[in-house]
């Protein structure tokens, strides 16, 4: 079943930021846990009080991004920022918790970049591919075919 | 005729699972509904979020969970702290589509509380009671047609 009851309760700005806040910081108690630490601890590796961070932890704020990267380098983690078309222009579903995408990275192989992507090709210019398919060596190609791949 | 009133949480897309509120006509007893529309903004916005972590399947005690003791095994609650001092909204778990969705989990959220550590399991039981109560199913039939069709199966 699914049942939409229109605007989802994250259409304005602040309740949006305040979802995806919640997420992160989900995140970070997540991490503590794992790692045995306490909001003192954290506070400690942060330099900042105990009850700045219990703060944080208990009511999400509108967060600077400077501090979420303090937040989750302290823990030995880092921090992407994505942009994603759900095809849900409207909202009527809300965000997509950002574990989902950790989760999908993580199915993933960890990908470090394009090239570790799965299935992934280096887009081949198509001058350079027509002249690899004529049996042409680089040296042969004449200038205006290199200057037409960019490469000169 | 039914004095409990159900109500779907609004402002969610209930995909696996769904939230509501169950209300008495004429009693603040069941006082989650009430509680949650008078929370100011931020704390709405922290609740929410976590009625969300739910809701999309993520497991994380600290803020919500069932209890494993078989008596209490429909019980659930959402928690939050403001300013130090625990809140908590209690309800009951069950299923509310039967016949076409069997795994559909609704949870019917019942009662507000404030609290320290150890969990007041008067209100565990006051929802066992609650979860079973004719009129109760009747409400949330009202808006869960197939959830009637599935207790009388089930009684039979």
């Amino acid at each position: 079943m699914e049942s939409l009851k229109k605007p989802h309760w994250t259409s304005s700005t602040n309740s949006f930021v305040a979802k995806i806040s919640g997420d992160f910081v989900l995140q970070i108690e997540q991490r503590l846990d794992k790692e045995g630490l306490t909001h003192a601890a954290l506070a400690a590796l942060l330099n900042v009080t105990e009850s700045s961070v219990s703060q944080k932890m208990n009511q999400p704020p509108n967060f600077k991004l400077s501090t979420i990267v303090e937040y989750a380098r302290a823990l030995g983690l880092k921090v992407s920022i994505v942009a994603y078309d759900d095809g849900d222009p409207n909202n009527e579903r809300g965000p997509i918790n950002s574990e989902i995408f950790y989760e999908c990275w993580k199915r993933a192989g960890s990908p470090a970049d394009f090239f570790d992507l799965p299935n992934f090709k280096v887009p081949i210019d198509p001058v350079i591919e027509q002249a690899v398919n004529e049996g042409h060596q680089m040296g042969d190609w004449p200038l205006t075919k290199l200057a037409a791949t960019g490469n000169i | 005729m039914s004095n409990f009133v159900f109500t779907h949480v609004s402002g969610y897309s209930f995909r696996r699972r769904a939230l509501g509120f169950l209300q008495r006509d004429g009693s603040t007893e069941l006082d989650a509904k009430a509680h949650f529309e008078e929370l100011v903004e931020k704390d709405a916005n922290l609740v929410r979020s976590r009625f969300g972590h739910w809701l999309e399947g993520k497991i994380f005690d600290k803020y919500f969970h069932g209890w494993s003791d078989e008596q209490y095994r429909q019980c659930f609650v959402f928690k939050w702290e403001k300013r130090h001092k625990p809140q908590r909204l209690y309800g009951f778990l069950c299923h509310p589509n039967p016949s076409t969705d069997k795994g559909f989990l609704l949870c019917v959220l019942a009662y507000f509380a404030t609290k320290d550590d150890a969990t007041d399991y008067t209100i565990l039981d006051r929802l066992n009671k609650l979860r079973q109560d004719f009129s109760v199913i009747s409400a949330i039939s009202a808006e869960c047609a197939e959830f009637m069709v599935g207790k009388s199966k089930w009684n039979h």
